[in-house]
């Protein structure tokens, strides 16, 4: 009976002992933390949001100013006017001077025929800049559209077209006392100094500043110690900084922060867990019981083959109509229907030793994988070879001289582009190309890659360009950078056209187009730098409407809220 | 004197049978009912502590396969209340293992005796994150696409949420029928009430117990099914995009030992798991602290 007894307890026990260390055991497991929507706002964001709409960091407002708290008496013209596909309209910003909004709309233009809603871009192939310099008059590139550029994503980031920068508040630093506000290469200490007697002396009597952060004036904000400044604006403490005494360089920084901070979180519409949820595709993968983004443990490439075979093998799916919503912006039914899922299966198919188009095949998610649809890396699809033979002869572009590294870093001026070292730096290779100046191309990351001006992002580049089985024996790879560019996410397009970084297509039908061509010319070895990808891309007139349904049920109502 | 001693004999044995009749009644009414989901309307003797271990494996179509433990200690605080706690934890392979939160349950049993239809209201405070895969029950419009979540994101989220249930339990020529009702409710954001519902029966192989002790005799097995799902929410009540599973379940009472059960589940419909398989391991401890008083 003892024994029984006995044995009782220590079963009992040794179940309970037993629970105890698998539930241990479960507490040491090391999921990585998954960055998750907040549900507040930071306030470097709100503040942000006011500094990318500020128009005093222009260089035409230094210039013009009667005091930094006083409205201009004559608006720059750069913004009297924005160019879209329906002709010039009324600048939103007419009256004023540059500020980051002029490039990178978003509801300006909401439910004007021809314009429209944008995510962050314009509408034009190239934006004007402020005051002609080193012969430009507008941007070397198409405005990338910003909604999505900052999702997070493994891999390091890029930003602009040719990763210049590394960060976004490398990004914000140069353009606020670059070229696209009106600051020429040499003059970027008068710049900063310029945007730290702004921040210094703003009172906070603009409508901007009363619409944005409650009248409450950079300087008291900045130092956030002020009973008005309502929670959502209250910067961080390791933040904070006191105008008066910081030096101009950490005003720079705290702007560029702040900037930077609204930035990313200009994202596609997604739940708390980062899952898009905002476009028909989106909402077909949702009813279908679709995975909607990777599993653990599953690269990027892994789920979208594994999404390829799934859909596949789709035998009678639901289809997304106008019973699960609508569009508030745009004019198409919202909708994924057996059109739509077949441009997704063209989209995801990658061609077995293509020799021609007929296999239906866009492997377009090699570069522009699900759920981002962008890979953030960069790739040369020939559109810069496109743009230089249209100006200078079939197979121009295959005999341009473009010079070693050595050449090219030995002759920073005749071929990189300026910078606050080499201001009068050609930039013959960053710009578009011409009949007129058969030396001007578009080589992309070529213009970064290994450039001694522009250090930080070649930690990054060097990993993506000398990847794992990449040649880099000749000129640490430089040649393999040639025409490339970041490859852009393809939700919402619908908002962001013109496509490509010259802005040369404006449908989907032309961009697929342009695939067909440019594949079948990397099929004939007359495309230079030939992206690999190409291999399994084989696609027909027959598939554009298949593609060009999908690509449209990426749109969704993207309207900054 | 042989006669004396033969009816003495007789006597020992009736005896004997008798108190083996006692001891397998009171075994039969302890013993547990092979249930996943379902609550029967038996409560947890007073004094008494129960532990349980449950798991659960799946491998739910186009995301990583889990494997899910509960850990439930069930004590009879009187005969008509019962309070558990249970602590939930999970490993989802190519991810990692984690624990995912704590449940307080209360059951009060209103109506003493045994009725056709006995009542049993349940209470429980949930503070699960969304890591979970227990499924302890399954209400509103929980579906596959829950799994597609990694642990990381799943545990970034937790929900704290109120469940109420109406149990009903009848005991009819030895079989168990048990419905349960749900209503749940997330306390952390301003979402519907949700529903679903369990029911289950069972039954043992065999009524009356062996006049031997034995192990593997037919009334230490008890046999069942389980059906239970989601109803809504508030927002829109019904079966429509809801998950639904039915299993048969089989239980087996070690005499003198835990009780370890099985069940295979199945989804019903395109929104559930494909397979789930269930077992659970309980013992109870008799008298626990009246057990610690005496030492």
């Amino acid at each position: 009976m003892a024994a029984s007894k006995k044995t009782t307890v220590s079963l009992g026990l040794s179940l309970c002992c037993g629970a105890l260390i698998v539930l241990t055991g479960c507490g040491a497991g090391n999921a990585p933390q998954f960055k998750t929507d907040v549900d507040v706002t930071p306030a470097e964001d709100s503040i942000g949001e006011r500094l990318f709409l500020d128009f005093r960091f222009a260089q035409y407002f230094a210039t013009h100013m009667t005091g930094v708290n006083e409205p201009l008496a004559v608006g720059d013209p750069v913004v009297a006017t924005v160019s879209t596909p329906g002709g010039r309209l009324p600048g939103p910003f007419a009256g004023q001077a540059i500020n980051c909004r002029s490039c990178h709309f978003v509801t300006e233009f909401s439910g004007v025929a021809g314009a429209g809603n944008r995510t962050y871009s314009d509408f034009t192939t190239r934006s004007p800049i402020p005051l002609p310099m080193n012969s430009f008059t507008e941007t070397p590139r198409n405005a990338m559209h910003m909604v999505g550029s900052l999702q997070g994503h493994p891999g390091a980031t890029f930003l602009h077209f040719d990763g210049e920068f590394a960060t976004p508040e490398d990004l914000v630093r140069a353009t606020l006392t670059g070229r696209n506000f009106g600051w020429a290469p040499n003059q970027t200490q008068q710049a900063i100094a310029h945007i730290a007697t702004i921040i210094r002396q703003d009172d906070g009597s603009s409508q901007l500043a009363q619409d944005r952060t409650n009248s409450l004036s950079y300087g008291t904000l900045f130092l956030g110690k002020d009973a008005k400044i309502t929670p959502d604006l209250l910067i961080p403490a390791a933040d904070r900084i006191d105008v008066q005494t910081a030096t101009d360089e950490q005003i720079l920084d705290l702007v560029a922060k702040c900037i930077s901070t609204y930035m990313g979180d200009l994202l596609f519409q997604q739940d708390e867990f980062g899952r898009y949820i905002g476009s028909p595709y989106d909402v077909f993968l949702r009813i279908n019981h679709l995975p909607t983004q990777p599993n653990a443990g599953e690269t990027v490439p892994q789920y979208n083959q594994r999404l390829y075979q799934i859909v596949q093998g789709l035998s009678n799916p639901l289809y997304v109509d106008g019973t699960y919503g609508s569009f508030k912006y745009h004019a198409q039914p919202f909708q994924f229907g057996p059109t739509e899922l077949a441009g997704l299966k063209i989209f995801l198919k990658a061609a077995n030793g293509a020799t021609d188009g007929a296999q239906h095949a866009g492997n377009c998610a090699a570069c522009h994988p699900a759920p981002n649809f962008s890979d953030f890396l960069f790739h040369n699809t020939g559109v810069s070879q496109q743009e230089y033979d249209s100006a200078n002869g079939v197979g121009a572009f295959v005999n341009l001289a473009i010079p070693s590294l050595a050449d090219r870093n030995g002759n920073y001026d005749l071929y990189l582009p300026a910078t606050a070292n080499h201001p009068n730096a050609s930039e013959r290779f960053r710009r578009e190309a011409s009949s007129a100046n058969p030396g001007y191309a578009d080589l992309g990351l070529w213009n970064i890659y290994l450039n001694p001006d522009i250090p930080n992002p070649q930690p990054s580049l060097q990993l993506v360009v000398c990847a794992p089985g990449s040649d880099c024996s000749v000129d640490q790879g430089l040649g393999r950078t040639l025409a490339q560019f970041k490859t852009p996410t393809l939700r919402d397009l619908e908002d962001s056209q013109p496509y490509f970084h010259n802005g040369s297509t404006l449908t989907f039908r032309d961009v697929a187009l342009f695939y067909i061509n440019s594949s079948q010319l990397e099929r004939l070895g007359m495309l230079r730098n030939a992206p690999p990808e190409f291999g399994g891309m084989s696609l027909s007139q027959d598939d554009i409407a298949a593609l060009s349904a999908f690509l449209a049920s990426l749109t969704e109502d993207y309207d900054d809220t | 004197m042989v006669a004396r001693r033969k009816r003495l004999g007789q006597w020992r044995t009736w005896l004997h049978l008798l108190s083996l009749i006692v001891a397998s009644s009171l075994c039969g009414q302890s013993q547990e009912r092979p249930y996943f989901v379902t609550y029967s309307q038996d409560m947890e003797e007073p004094g008494n502590l129960e532990i349980n271990f449950k798991g659960a494996q799946g491998s739910p179509k186009y995301a990583n396969s889990f494997f899910s433990q509960t850990v439930e200690f069930e004590y009879g605080v009187k005969a008509w209340w019962t309070t558990e706690v249970y602590l939930d934890g999970q490993h989802t392979s190519s991810d990692s293992a984690i624990f995912t939160g704590w449940r307080w349950e209360n059951r009060f049993r209103p109506l003493f005796g045994e009725h056709f239809i006995n009542p049993v209201l349940y209470v429980e405070y949930e503070n699960v994150n969304l890591a979970d895969r227990s499924l302890l029950e399954v209400t509103g419009h929980d579906s596959i696409s829950d799994f597609f979540l990694t642990n990381a994101q799943g545990r970034s989220e937790t929900e704290r949420s109120l469940e109420l249930k109406l149990i009903l339990g009848s005991n009819v020529r030895g079989w168990n029928i048990s419905e349960n009702f749900i209503a749940e409710k997330d306390l952390n954001e301003s979402e519907p009430w949700e529903f679903g519902y369990a029911v289950g029966v069972s039954r043992p192989l065999r009524l009356a117990a062996s006049a031997k002790p034995c192990v593997f005799c037919r009334e230490n097995f008890a046999l069942g099914a389980e059906l239970y799902g989601g109803l809504g929410d508030l927002n829109g009540f019904g079966l429509k995009a809801t998950s639904h599973y039915f299993g048969p379940t089989i239980g087996f009472n070690i005499p003198h030992g835990p009780t370890v059960s099985f069940s295979p589940n199945f989804g019903l419909n395109d929104n559930s798991v494909g397979k789930i398989y269930r077992f659970q391991v309980s013992y109870e401890l008799q008298q626990i602290f009246s057990r610690t008083r005496s030492r």
